[in-house]
């Protein structure tokens, strides 16, 4: 066919019959197909993805440090109608102490009361004044178990929200538990320049069992000394944890003084334990 | 009828692509005509759940793209490549036909799993979210029509630049030739890109990488660039080949030279370049810095001299014409006012501070349907009837075609003009349903209508191709469009003998 007199070549035309037939092949392959899609149309989708049935739960938000509540004032928190005091409704276990953490860049309160006309506003707590970024003084605060407290912003008396004393081993996500001190590893720790360790430093008495709890989504390791010691790891060591996995540091053993631990995995994570 | 099916011979190849994009084109508008039916009134009217309706509009967003725009702009490139470069065949004629045979097998993935989370399979959603196996059916779906489209394009730039008749040099090749290899470049330049963020996507969703999964420290917004850097090339990807057909059909029609084939060249490389600078005009708003935002802004606006090159070009060529209405030549000219109204929306979408305004609205919707539906679509279906003659040795209805030009230029009007106005009243993209409203109302039903009469005219259309392929009158081969102008050679279509 490589070379053709072109001039005198037939024209060949499609003719009815071979139109059919293509039509028809095309029909047959719709119609298998559509029977196929309608058949299976919720079969095809009715699988969630893998990663989300290998994957662990995301963990709780560990329990904040032992015997203390914290409560956070919101950036934002001025402007009426912003979420302000989280969490909203706070379980206090009995005998824990409050604290509320200004994130916002005002000063702000929390008053007890329902607001500045109640006669018996600031009765069973005030923080005073806490300036933007800072936390208040750790607040004690005397009632029954099952007392609800209204609370409120003395400078922005829109911002209104309430705590519930609780059985202290009620105290869930919002509550502190009562036993010994813990190490957090935050969400997020394995970002160089983020924050890591909470609390940093932290303190604590000897014979104390710490409770190291990471809570990010990658290993990580609370190992005493510097990456470049070589008794690095001598004093304490967590080994690897699993995201969310949780290991004792148990200080019977160690002298009373400051220790510096760090990451295994990401030798930018360091933080201090003193001893007291 | 088997010995097309098996064939590699490079008509035969083109037909199938061509008949696979046709019927793509119609299914998949018919899934638009449920989704413009969805939308006529507020609240649900004949899909039942907003899931449905998410399947329904990826399906025939991938559909369209990469099983109608693709396939068919292959088909004609196959049809005429190797006679514009007078070779016998497609450099590998068997390669051609492994690449035209992967993509049914990709559309079957696509349309039988009909996956939810939009044609760009954007994470979090795609990885956490999305159902499966309808979610793993379409990445290997649109994995293999990645293939093929490399198979395809390298089958084209090796016959284009090596099976190039000796005595024919590139500048005197038809401009359709340097679409064509322009856009085969591209492909393989921008492709590999979203092929590895497939992969990337698939480990993720097995949930033994965490490249883009926020729970395991991965980054969302990388697979975005990694997409856009494939798929803001591949727009021009798709424009290429129309307007390299435009090119190819306005002369003919004008009985006119073409006014410059130097600037029509360099437009097509210019804009093959700058194709490349300006993905990131997708993500404005996932909190990019000034100046990456301003460096993108510019290097969008840099394909807006290149494509006036093309426009002012056919402008020229038109210009003192005798020019023959015929149908493809309305279609060619439809689309290129169309095209106007998609440029100027777009030089209104790059600008950064204009584009927080219409960003994921049905601004968006209007802006890119006016591309690929206004001029892409409009260009290839003139092409089409064009081609006709040469495909099956008939001629098809005059007076229909322009029926069906009217009908779909008014439809297409209606539908994606009044969306950009529905965007700017708010309604955001990819809604089931919308707040009840007047002005929304009223605009939805105005571009309802428009697909409806657009429906009827692409239903119109393949009913006049199809009744006169079989039935229609013997076309005059030498030049069926009485333009005293050579029409393409028309015994290279039948090598079974």
């Amino acid at each position: 066919m490589a070379e053709h007199e072109h001039k005198d070549e037939p024209v060949l035309l499609t003719s009815p019959g071979r139109m059919a037939r293509g039509i028809i092949i095309v029909a047959v392959t719709l119609a298998i197909g559509a029977a196929v899609v309608v058949t299976q149309f919720d079969n095809f989708f009715s699988q969630s993805a893998p990663v989300t049935r290998i994957q662990p739960e995301t963990p709780p938000p560990p329990p904040p440090a032992a015997g203390v509540t914290r409560i956070a004032i919101l950036a934002g928190s001025s402007v009426q109608g912003a979420p302000d005091y989280d969490p909203d409704d706070a379980q206090v276990p009995v005998g824990n102490k409050v604290v509320w953490e200004n994130r916002d860049n005002v000063f702000h309160t929390a008053t007890s009361g329902t607001g500045p006309e109640d006669a018996e506003m600031s009765v069973a707590f005030d923080t005073g004044l806490v300036n933007g970024g800072e936390s208040s003084a750790e607040i004690t605060i005397d009632a029954d178990v099952g007392t609800t407290i209204p609370y409120f912003c003395q400078v922005h008396p829109y911002m209104t929200s309430q705590l519930t004393i609780v059985e202290a081993e009620e105290g869930g996500a919002t509550g502190g538990s009562a036993e010994g001190p813990t190490l957090t590893i935050l969400a997020g720790a394995s970002a160089q320049g983020a924050p890591d360790y909470d609390p940093d430093p932290l303190t604590v008495s000897a014979g104390d069992v710490i409770t190291v709890r990471n809570a990010d989504n990658v290993f990580h390791t609370a190992t005493s000394g510097a990456p470049s010691d070589a008794d690095a790891g001598q004093a304490f060591d967590t080994d690897l944890m699993e995201a969310g996995a949780t290991a004792t540091i148990d200080t019977a053993d160690l002298e009373p003084g400051e220790y510096d631990y760090f990451c295994l995995v990401h030798p930018y994570m360091v933080g201090k334990l003193q001893i007291e | 009828m088997w010995e097309i099916l098996f064939s590699t011979h490079h008509t035969d190849v083109g037909l199938l692509y061509i008949i696979l994009g046709l019927v793509a084109f119609m299914i998949g508008g018919a899934l638009a005509l449920v989704i413009r039916t969805e939308l006529f009134l507020p609240g649900a009217q004949i899909i039942s759940d907003p899931n449905t309706f998410h399947r329904i509009f990826t399906t025939h967003g991938t559909n369209m793209l990469f099983l109608w725009l693709l396939p068919f702009a292959s088909g004609i490139g196959n049809y005429l490549i190797p006679i514009m470069v007078k070779y016998k065949d497609m450099a590998w004629p068997k390669l051609n036909a492994v690449a035209f045979w992967m993509i049914p097998v990709g559309m079957a993935l696509v349309w039988l799993g009909m996956a939810d989370f939009t044609w760009y399979a954007t994470p979090p959603y795609s990885i956490l979210s999305a159902k499966g196996p309808a979610a793993e059916m379409w990445i290997f779906g649109i994995k293999i029509l990645g293939l093929s489209s490399i198979l395809g394009s390298i089958n084209f730039i090796v016959t284009i630049l090596k099976m190039k008749h000796p005595d024919l040099p590139l500048m005197k090749t038809s401009l359709f030739v340097w679409a064509t290899l322009v856009t085969s470049i591209m492909i393989l330049v921008a492709l590999p890109t979203f092929t590895a963020a497939l992969i990337m996507l698939f480990t993720d969703r097995l949930g033994v990488s965490g490249f883009f999964n926020p729970n395991m420290g991965g980054d969302p917004i990388a697979y975005q660039h990694l997409f856009w850097f494939t798929f803001h090339p591949e727009v021009y990807i798709f424009a290429i080949p129309a307007i390299g057909m435009a090119y190819e059909l306005i002369p003919k029609f004008s009985r006119k030279p073409l006014f410059s084939y130097q600037s029509g060249v360099t437009a097509f490389v210019l804009l093959s370049i700058v194709a490349f600078a300006s993905w990131a005009h997708h993500m404005y708003a996932t909190g990019m810095d000034f100046t990456m935002k301003t460096t993108f802004m510019i290097g969008t606006l840099a394909a807006v001299p290149a494509s006036a090159m093309h426009v002012f070009n056919w402008i020229a060529t038109m210009w003192g014409g005798r020019i023959r209405f015929a149908t493809p030549m309305s279609f060619v000219v439809g689309g290129l006012v169309l095209f106007f109204y998609a440029g100027a929306g777009g030089v209104v979408n790059s600008m950064m501070p204009l584009d927080f305004l219409t960003h994921d609205s049905y601004w968006v919707v209007g802006h890119f349907h006016l591309f690929v539906m206004g001029l892409i679509t409009f260009a290839f279906l003139g092409m089409l009837h064009y081609m006709f003659p040469m495909i099956t040795g008939r001629m098809y209805n005059e007076r229909i075609g322009m029926v069906t030009f009217w009908l779909l230029f008014v439809g297409v009007s209606m539908i994606f003009l009044t969306q950009h106005v529905l965007g700017l009243y708010g309604q955001p993209r990819r809604t089931f349903d919308y707040v009840p409203v007047e002005p929304l109302i009223v605009m939805n039903q105005i571009s309802s209508v428009g697909a409806w009469i657009t429906g009827a005219g692409a239903a119109l259309l393949m009913g006049n191709l199809i009744y006169s392929a079989g039935k229609g009158k013997p076309a005059d081969m030498r030049d069926p469009f009485q333009l005293g102008e050579q029409y393409y050679d028309y015994t290279r279509k039948e090598p079974h003998h």
